[in-house]
């Protein structure tokens, strides 16, 4: 059981803008933990490993004695591997928090079968209501993202993300974390968290004060770095209210109904 | 972490790809005969496609180019420290017959190589790379019967169209022959004719190449039958037959469809203008005599 990162990497995600990058400051601001900003790689990794699974293991289990722990194992070694310097140059415990991270939370178990993987989930209407401001492009196509244009593809991937998330509910280490709990009371949401990951007293002291630490300069391609460095507030619950349109609601609705329902947020 | 992890790690020079060779084509150029006849080789491991090494080589390449800058300045995570990492990965998932074999060479054969052989080159400064081609016009005849579906079960142009498929062997060539300039001495061309017509001669160079022997098992390659695997199936009314030239020319009738630019590789490959029916009758008569 050995890592270059030292114990078992954690693992973040959620729908983007769900909080993930608030969470990622507090664990931060602990000093145990350390999470970089978005590394974009575990999500393109987990897929390529379901490709190869999906697609040639027959043959590589055949003809090249390669059989599907093994490819597992290989590919939890590169992503070790690439978590690896962060680890080494702060020697805290590693935390690698991508949105995307949860849509393949169930692979991710199979790479990693002691890891913590968190999920962040927040009303799937703020959610989209955050998304249609943002101003991302598809760095293939330089086109704007759909889920920023377009509130129904909005929606199908907050359905994807949470619904992704709970397929992994009675997996022990796996933790949801409710952002509109958090931004309540963060010492109860947090406090359940880092129990949990087993951080002390001490570390959860350090993370409630992130504003503090928090480091605007890192992760320059996160939306939120600007709120995020200033204290929790509840503001934006229930934004979906004023910021989206009536048929934008009916949208939302048509589609995330039932996941917002078993979420109790409908 | 699995107990695999712990197990004894490739040697440098393997995770540079010193004992891997790639050998990619068109589809259709004849690498399953090339495969076939080096099978029997007694220090030789080449087993079917498995597809790794175009996926690996290009989620490599879009990391470092969409995300180098990012993973240099928040992650502390350098160009090489990536490169290492997928070097790592794509021939840590050959540990088996590498490290089982530690005096034989691995060669890896997927079509679609060839379309990444220069990435695939600076990801493994070590290996090596067969490059095996063939008269564009017979390999768009072969293309053309073959029924070969995307995911959506709609055919691809290069199989239903001659322009297309033409067009994409053209391509794929294309990038065959500038890997061949990117990686001088690590790529040998291998043209399907010369398999054919001589045999002895043609893996006698890729032994070199290999900086193996040649060995007299290669030329009686029928005596070691390979199961064949996936799209290598589509060769399988040949691939146990006594070699032939009789599909060298089969598509001689497509050249009136041959654009200018790729009649252009055609020349350059020494693919000149096809042979008449009766001059392709009396090669075929010839070698019927021997």
């Amino acid at each position: 059981m050995h890592y270059a990162v030292g114990k078992s990497p954690i693992f973040i995600g959620g729908a983007p803008r769900s909080g993930t990058t608030l969470l990622r400051a507090i664990v931060n601001a602990s000093r145990n933990i350390v999470c970089g900003p978005e590394m974009r790689v575990i999500p393109a990794l987990c897929h390529l490993n379901q490709q190869i699974e999906d697609g040639h293991m027959d043959v590589l289990q055949a003809n090249y004695g390669l059989d599907a722990q093994a490819l597992h194992d290989r590919f939890a070694r590169t992503i070790d591997q690439l978590l690896a310097p962060l680890h080494l140059k702060t020697g805290a415990r590693v935390a690698e928090k991508t949105p995307a991270n949860i849509l393949h939370f169930p692979r991710l178990r199979r790479l990693f079968p002691d890891s913590p993987l968190i999920a962040v989930v927040r009303d799937g209407r703020d959610v989209v209501a955050s998304l249609l401001c943002m101003d991302w492009t598809d760095a293939r196509t330089g086109q704007p993202m759909a889920i920023t244009r377009d509130a129904g593809a909005a929606a199908q991937l907050w359905v994807d993300s949470v619904e992704a998330g709970r397929r992994l509910a009675g997996d022990p280490g796996f933790t949801e974390l409710v952002y509109e709990r958090l931004a309540r009371d963060p010492q109860a949401e947090i406090g359940r968290l880092f129990l949990r990951l087993g951080e002390s007293e001490e570390a959860l002291a350090r993370a409630l004060d992130h504003v503090r630490h928090f480091d605007k300069r890192a992760g320059e391609a996160e939306s939120s770095a600007d709120r995020v460095a200033q204290p929790i507030d509840t503001a934006a619950i229930g934004r979906w209210q004023r910021d989206l349109s009536p048929a934008q609601i009916r949208q939302v609705e048509a589609i995330a109904g039932p996941t917002l329902e078993a979420m109790g947020y409908a | 972490m699995p107990e695999a992890l712990d197990a004894p790690e490739l040697s440098a020079r393997d995770i540079l790809g010193a004992r891997l060779i790639f050998a990619g084509g068109c589809p259709r150029s004849g690498l399953t005969l090339l495969r076939r006849m080096l099978s029997p080789h007694s220090r030789i491991e080449c087993g079917p496609d498995t597809g790794l090494a175009p996926s690996i080589a290009m989620q490599w390449q879009a990391f470092a180019q969409q995300l180098g800058d990012l993973h240099a300045r928040d992650f502390d995570l350098q160009a090489e420290d990536m490169r290492q990492a997928m070097a790592a990965l794509l021939t840590g998932l050959f540990e088996t017959p590498l490290t089982r074999f530690p005096d034989h060479v691995l060669i890896e054969k997927t079509a679609l190589n060839v379309a990444v052989f220069e990435h695939l080159g600076r990801l493994l400064p070590e290996a090596r790379f067969i490059h095996v081609v063939r008269d564009g016009r017979d390999v768009a005849a072969s293309l053309l019967e073959r029924d070969w579906k995307d995911a959506n079960g709609t055919p691809f142009p290069h199989v239903t169209r001659l322009d297309a498929a033409l067009k994409y062997w053209s391509d794929l060539v294309t990038l065959g022959l500038k890997a061949e300039r990117a990686l001088p001495g690590r790529v040998l061309r291998v043209p399907y004719e010369e398999l054919v017509r001589r045999p002895k001669a043609t893996l006698t160079a890729v032994c070199e190449f290999l900086d193996l022997e040649y060995e007299r098992t290669l030329v009686h390659f029928a005596g070691y039958p390979i199961e064949l695997k996936g799209l290598e199936r589509d060769s399988l009314p040949l691939i146990n037959k006594p070699l032939t030239q009789r599909r060298i020319g089969a598509g001689g009738e497509l050249d009136g469809a041959v654009a200018p630019q790729t009649r252009q590789l055609l020349t350059h490959l020494g693919y000149g203008a096809p042979e008449t029916p009766s001059e392709r009758r009396k090669r075929l008569r010839t070698m019927i005599r021997r």
